[in-house]
């Protein structure tokens, strides 16, 4: 059972690949890519979510089994700014994928992944695992998007 | 199956299998033609490839199960294949009607740095797609690389495909000797770094121009232009043109290395290195053979003029795009310097433009 648990950003999105048949929960991506980083010369967001699209195609054509898409979304807040409104285009990718290929999906803040912003680091690395590159609080949000996933079949 | 018995050459108008029309060819080689075709039965308008008799049926099929297995957007889609009651194949493909990515080529027979780069990201999404079933499609060059109707590059002709169980090395059906990789040739098969080798070479062909690599086969010889290829010194830093970037010089040598243990070691990969990069400017060539520098607001020329004795002068010009006024380059003028000099500021000049240094 392969969970997809995604984190939008805007210039180098992360998502994590998590085996949840295994005790304890795999990170299967772990040494391999985790982080998709724009093309030097990709720059309008219509550039930009098409590429984010065919990767998402390629990942999944690598990763047939994958039974479940968790996004970890953007939190509520009272500000809005255009980075929010590009990693929103990047969820949106992502579930219009999901749509289109009978991908089951949810969307998840903080509150409904157990965690918080200043602890997702740690939740990530004791129910799952880290990455050992670019392990940051954004790998770890896709990471625990992921592990909810597998914990919530 | 029904079928009607006929022979080759397909006449225009002639209907095939009770259901498609030749309507023009528009292509041919040792493996028989390709036709534009519309197909009745459906009303559709195929590329039809009419396979010469000589090997068996079921190895003929094996193209249009290949082309048939996969949807990709970088790939061309074979959608049906006929057995004539001669036991001829039909396979009928997308028809791309912008034909392949050569016809884009400028009068010196080269791509402009941007359409070449994003031809060969495409191709090696295409690549990434086939490798990922483990399917090495072993004849990349740019007559196989078609131009698709949203303007991406699209992979095609699966006739030397080879398929393996695991990814593994597995036998060549044949090889293209321009392209074909040092192992290879040695006789150890295809994988997927000899198709990064073969997308290396490609990529060269369209950036240095199209028959750079035939003209060198042509001069060394085969014998002569596989060992070269094999030692890594088939292509030397002065084959590169200087409005090809060192970074894309070195993307290329490293998909081209004799060991396939230094090349790329995915599709992906490659296609990453290539991604990183971006360009301000390129050059391309007019209808009258002159070079023409271009970014997003200029464009730019140079005259390369004789002086006293073995002297020359070099005046460099760029043209604002908005208000269509010219201006000198001064940089990258200079009067009455030795040839050698001249060349040296030439190349400067270019690489400038490319680099977006001429503001």
């Amino acid at each position: 059972m392969k969970i997809f648990g995604f984190r939008s950003d805007p210039t180098t999105p992360r998502y994590a690949v998590v085996d949840g048949s295994t005790t304890p929960i795999t990170l299967i991506n772990a040494d391999s890519e985790s982080r998709l980083r724009f093309p030097a010369d990709c720059t309008t967001e219509a550039a930009q979510i098409t590429w984010l699209y065919r990767e998402f195609e390629r990942i999944f054509h690598t990763h047939p089994d994958i039974t479940k898409v968790v996004i970890k979304k953007g939190e509520f807040t009272q500000g809005d700014n255009n980075a929010k409104r590009v990693a929103s285009y990047q969820e949106a990718a992502l579930l219009l994928y999901c749509g289109l290929h009978n991908k089951p999906v949810v969307t998840k803040i903080y509150a409904s992944l157990s965690t918080r912003s200043a602890q997702v680091k740690d939740h990530a690395i004791a129910r799952v695992g880290q990455t050992t590159r670019y392990w940051d609080g954004k790998m770890a949000d896709a990471v625990i998007a992921a592990w909810w996933g597998a914990i919530n079949p | 199956m029904s079928g009607i018995a006929t022979t080759l050459p397909i006449a225009p108008g002639a209907l095939l299998h009770n259901k498609y029309e030749p309507m023009q060819m528009i292509g041919g080689g040792n493996f028989g033609e390709v036709w534009l075709a519309k197909d009745h039965a459906v009303d559709h308008t195929y590329a039809i490839k009419i396979l010469k008799p000589g090997v068996t049926v079921v190895n003929q099929l094996r193209e249009a199960q290949i082309g048939h297995a996969f949807t990709h957007n970088n790939l061309v889609r074979v959608h049906q294949a006929d057995v004539l009651t001669d036991g001829r194949v039909i396979i009928a493909m997308d028809f791309l009607p912008d034909g392949p990515i050569t016809t884009l080529a400028n009068p010196a027979n080269f791509l402009p740095l941007p359409l070449a780069i994003k031809t060969t990201v495409d191709t090696l999404q295409g690549l990434e797609h086939l490798h990922g079933s483990s399917f090495f499609h072993n004849d990349i060059k740019p007559e196989n690389i078609l131009r698709g109707q949203d303007g991406q590059a699209r992979l095609g002709d699966y006739g030397i495909v080879g398929i393996s169980q695991n990814g593994q090395p597995v036998p060549a059906p044949a090889r293209y000797i321009l392209h074909a990789a040092p192992e290879t040739t040695a006789g150890n098969g295809i994988e997927a770094r000899t198709d990064i080798l073969q997308t290396g070479l490609t990529l060269f062909r369209l950036l240095a121009g199209l028959g750079a690599l035939r003209a060198k086969f042509n001069f060394l010889g085969q014998a002569n232009y596989e060992a070269a290829l094999a030692a890594g010194t088939l292509l030397a830093a002065s084959d590169f043109p200087p409005y090809i970037p060192n970074a894309v010089i070195r993307v290329i040598k490293k998909a081209i290395d004799p060991d396939p243990g230094k090349r790329f070691q995915s599709a992906l990969e490659m296609r990453r290195a290539l991604e990183k990069l971006a360009f301000p400017g390129h050059w391309t060539v007019d209808p009258g053979g002159a070079f023409i520098g271009l970014d997003k607001r200029h464009q730019f020329r140079f005259d390369s003029i004789a002086a006293a004795g073995t002297n020359a002068s070099l005046q460099a010009f760029k043209r604002n795009l908005q208000s269509n006024r010219e201006t000198r380059v001064s940089a990258f003028t200079k009067s009455n310097m030795p040839a050698a000099e001249a060349r040296k500021l030439e190349v400067a000049f270019i690489r400038a433009v490319v680099a977006g240094k001429v503001g």
